[in-house]
């Protein structure tokens, strides 16, 4: 028999099992290697999920139709760990549908009937995460109602993009015992009496972006605070609502706040940083500004406020995500325990009435300002926007120490000579992801650019810039471009191509980059599904293969209606890549 | 350095540091319960569960890690990486599919986090890629699914987005 109890405990009973370990030296005289040892592995419910935690929900899913015992593990896992997701939409004849961000590739439309015949015939549904979109009220739905009526107790996490009504609210709250994390995407509701609260929810997170601002949106913000007694996170919170939740009790509950101060606003962020709490999270999302003389006094307020706000939490800060700031006199503190930062677009973010007097500096920073020193546990940067700024400016005044960040993430479009900035500014950099960078391939080599300390490398069919392909060409779009082999060096077509005539080239080529493990290439623009040939085995050949160790994973919409023929055209890859579903991700951008 | 004696099932011993020897939690408690002290040099620990062979591979891990910090907080929300095995590891189970499973098993028994977590990576990274039946076959599993209760598991896979 194995060492220890089958149990589907998680590792952290290690200790509690020891006990039993230390009787099982006395009592436990069988030696492994008797026994198959990988079915004793396979049969020991511990180790088992310690190795199914290493995968994505994509293959988890797979997993559960492995047996009886691995279902039920895996089904725990992705339950606990709250992988998968359910999106309901409401269209005409109550058909609901996925949609992966917002972008509708995935035309599959299903019934709610079948949805809810799917789950009643489940010994038990993997699923606990549902999102209703486009749905201004349940009281005009009564199969949605009544869906939610009859499996509400599986919910553990809602998002409705939209609640108008204050019965359906109420009703969801009811209906949905278990329920743990509940976010509101949009909450207008209008006149109506909100009544006291009654009912004793398990919320542990709540979550609104945007509230209509109206005594009786901050009533039923209210309410639902007041009927979650278990509550221990508030996000996205919004400084409208300080006075009810102080008045609540639960200011110490708020952990991210969202900074967008304008003319109204602006005096509740000064009382916000008078209360001391301790973010985790600070999103400096909006700036509006009115610059007519009434207003000479606001910028400086904005940047009292705020550097009040960054000072409180400094020590507790690990996420911000920022717009450029100097110019706001703003006191940018050393934030000791930052882990991550987001440089999201600039002036699209600030919104300026007159634009007379121009606030928005060039300057990211404040005067001063030190990046390493600033933030000296800095894992990772991410810049999802610069706007018309030169990326220096995001880098003032760099001192001897290098900036620590490993992980560098650009969303943007970028010059080459910014991401060759950036590399040599982080020289400590092991993970670069590219996307919507869109870089032409004509004109950019990348591998130029790309320092030998990066192992992890993740690119996107909008890192680049690609011409359409030539007719007769036997390489695919970015052949070239990762091989430096030209079409006519080669013999032969498609998966038979070879070279013929090998020409020396100087030009750095993907498999210079030697230390390189893993490659992340992820197809997500809708152009990639249609009728073009990313790549042929000449790349997987001549640059995949040329570099020892490294692993290729090539993601794509395993959903999309069009995912058979990407999937036909990258086939010939097989031996050199891994294939995986892209997943979706469910953000804020998202409606 | 105090020493103390590991003891495998077939009967081979293995004098080691005392500090390497208290990388494992199991050793760990049993030194504590037994008030064995850094001295008892001559105390012989044995361990039914592991072969000489492989008890020789975890302390080998163990030597090699023995000043490792300890291993983070787990996020249990998340994925876990199976790109980040450090290469010495990887050459370290660069062995024979039984011996990997055999290690496996004395990692948990021995409670030693870290071995346990490298080892579960790379037989996570070996199923990688695989479709259920050859899962079925690695660990020598029988499908004990009905026709009906394996179309169901597809229906509620084929709802279920991941996030």
């Amino acid at each position: 028999m194995p060492a220890l109890a089958q149990t589907s405990a998680g590792p952290g009973a290690y200790v509690a099992l020891n006990k039993f370990l230390r009787i099982g030296i006395t009592i436990c005289s069988e030696v492994p290697s008797q026994r198959k040892a990988c079915s004793a592995v396979g049969e020991n419910d511990l180790i088992l999920l310690e190795i199914l935690k290493n995968f994505s929900a994509y293959d988890l899913k797979k997993f559960r139709l492995i047996n009886r015992k691995w279902n039920a593990l895996v089904t725990s896992l992705l339950l606990r760990r709250n992988m998968l997701h359910i999106q309901i939409d409401n269209f005409p004849g109550q058909k609901i549908f996925f949609v992966d961000n917002g972008q509708e590739r995935f035309h599959r439309a299903f019934s709610l009937r079948q949805l809810a015949a799917c789950m009643n015939n489940s010994s038990r549904f993997p699923c606990g995460s549902f999102t209703f979109k486009g749905m201004p009220s349940l009281q005009l739905n009564d199969s949605l109602q009544g869906f939610v009526n009859s499996y509400g107790t599986t919910f553990k996490t809602l998002r409705l993009m939209c609640i108008t009504s204050f019965q359906d609210l109420k009703f969801i709250l009811k209906k949905t015992p278990n329920l743990e994390n509940l976010t509101i995407v949009y909450l207008n509701i209008q006149n109506c009496r909100i009544e006291k609260p009654s009912l004793s929810t398990k919320l542990k997170s709540i979550q609104v972006h945007f509230v209509k601002q109206s005594s009786t949106n901050n009533q039923v913000f209210k309410y639902i605070l007041q009927s979650s007694p278990l509550l221990k996170k508030i996000q996205d919170f919004q400084i409208e609502h300080l006075s009810l939740v102080k008045e609540v009790d639960k200011l110490h509950l708020i952990q991210t706040l969202k900074f967008a101060p304008d003319l109204e606003t602006l005096k509740l962020y000064k009382t916000f940083a008078s209360l001391r709490i301790n973010l985790t999270e600070l999103n400096i999302s909006m700036i509006t500004v009115n610059t007519d003389e009434t207003d000479t006094n606001f910028v400086s307020q904005v940047g009292m406020s705020l550097s009040a706000i960054l000072n409180v939490s400094a020590n507790s800060l690990k996420k911000l995500k920022m717009l450029p700031l100097s110019g706001w006199d703003v006191q940018f503190p050393v934030l000791p325990n930052l882990e991550h930062i987001c440089f999201t677009e600039n002036d699209e973010y600030i919104r300026e009435y007159s634009p007379g007097m121009r606030v928005i500096s060039e300057q990211v920073f404040p005067s001063g300002f030190d990046f390493p020193t600033h933030f000296p546990r800095i894992a990772s940067i991410c810049f999802a926007g610069i706007g018309d700024r030169d990326i220096g400016n995001f880098f003032p005044e760099v001192k001897a120490n290098p900036i620590q960040a490993q992980d560098l993430e650009i969303l943007t479009r970028v010059t080459p000579g910014e991401i060759c900035f950036l590399t040599t500014k982080l020289s400590r950099m092991t993970t670069l992801e590219l996307r919507h960078t869109f870089l032409d391939t004509s004109q950019v080599n990348l591998w130029s650019l790309i320092p030998n300390t990066v192992s992890k490398l993740r690119l996107y069919d909008s890192t680049f810039f690609s011409p359409f392909p030539v007719k007769g060409n036997k390489l695919g779009l970015l052949d070239y471009y990762f091989t430096r082999i030209f079409s006519n060096q080669l013999e032969g077509s498609g998966t038979q191509a070879r070279i013929f005539q090998l020409k020396n080239t100087e030009e750095p080529s993907f498999s210079d980059l030697q230390n390189l493990r893993s490659l992340d290439f992820t197809f997500e623009l809708l152009e990639s599904y249609l009728n073009l040939t990313w790549f042929t085995p000449l790349t997987g050949r001549y640059a995949f293969a040329a570099i020892e160790k490294l692993r290729v994973t090539f993601y794509y919409d395993m959903n999309s209606a069009n995912a058979t023929y990407l999937q036909e055209t990258l086939k010939p890859m097989s031996d050199f890549v891994t294939f995986s579903h892209y997943k979706c991700h469910l953000s804020n951008n998202d409606y | 350095m105090p020493v103390v004696r590991l003891q495998s099932v077939d009967g081979e011993v293995f004098p080691v540091d005392v500090e390497i020897a208290r990388m494992s939690f199991a050793i760990r408690n049993m030194l504590d319960d037994l008030g064995v002290q850094d001295n008892d040099a001559e105390e012989v620990i044995p361990l039914p569960n592991v072969t000489g062979p492989i008890l020789r591979k975890v302390i080998e891990w163990c030597t090699h890690h023995k000043d490792d910090p300890p291993p983070p907080e787990e996020d249990d929300t998340r994925e876990k990486r199976t790109d980040d095995i450090p290469a010495w590891d990887q050459e370290f189970l660069r062995v024979d599919q039984a011996v990997l499973f055999d290690i496996i098993l004395a990692a948990n028994y021995l409670d030693i986090k870290g071995l346990l977590d490298v080892t579960c990576k790379t037989v996570a990274n070996m199923i990688k890629g695989k479709t259920p039946e050859e899962i079925r076959k690695l660990f020598n599993i029988k499908n004990d699914f009905t026709p009906a209760e394996e179309e169901q598991i597809r229906k509620e896979n084929e709802w279920c987005e991941e996030k």
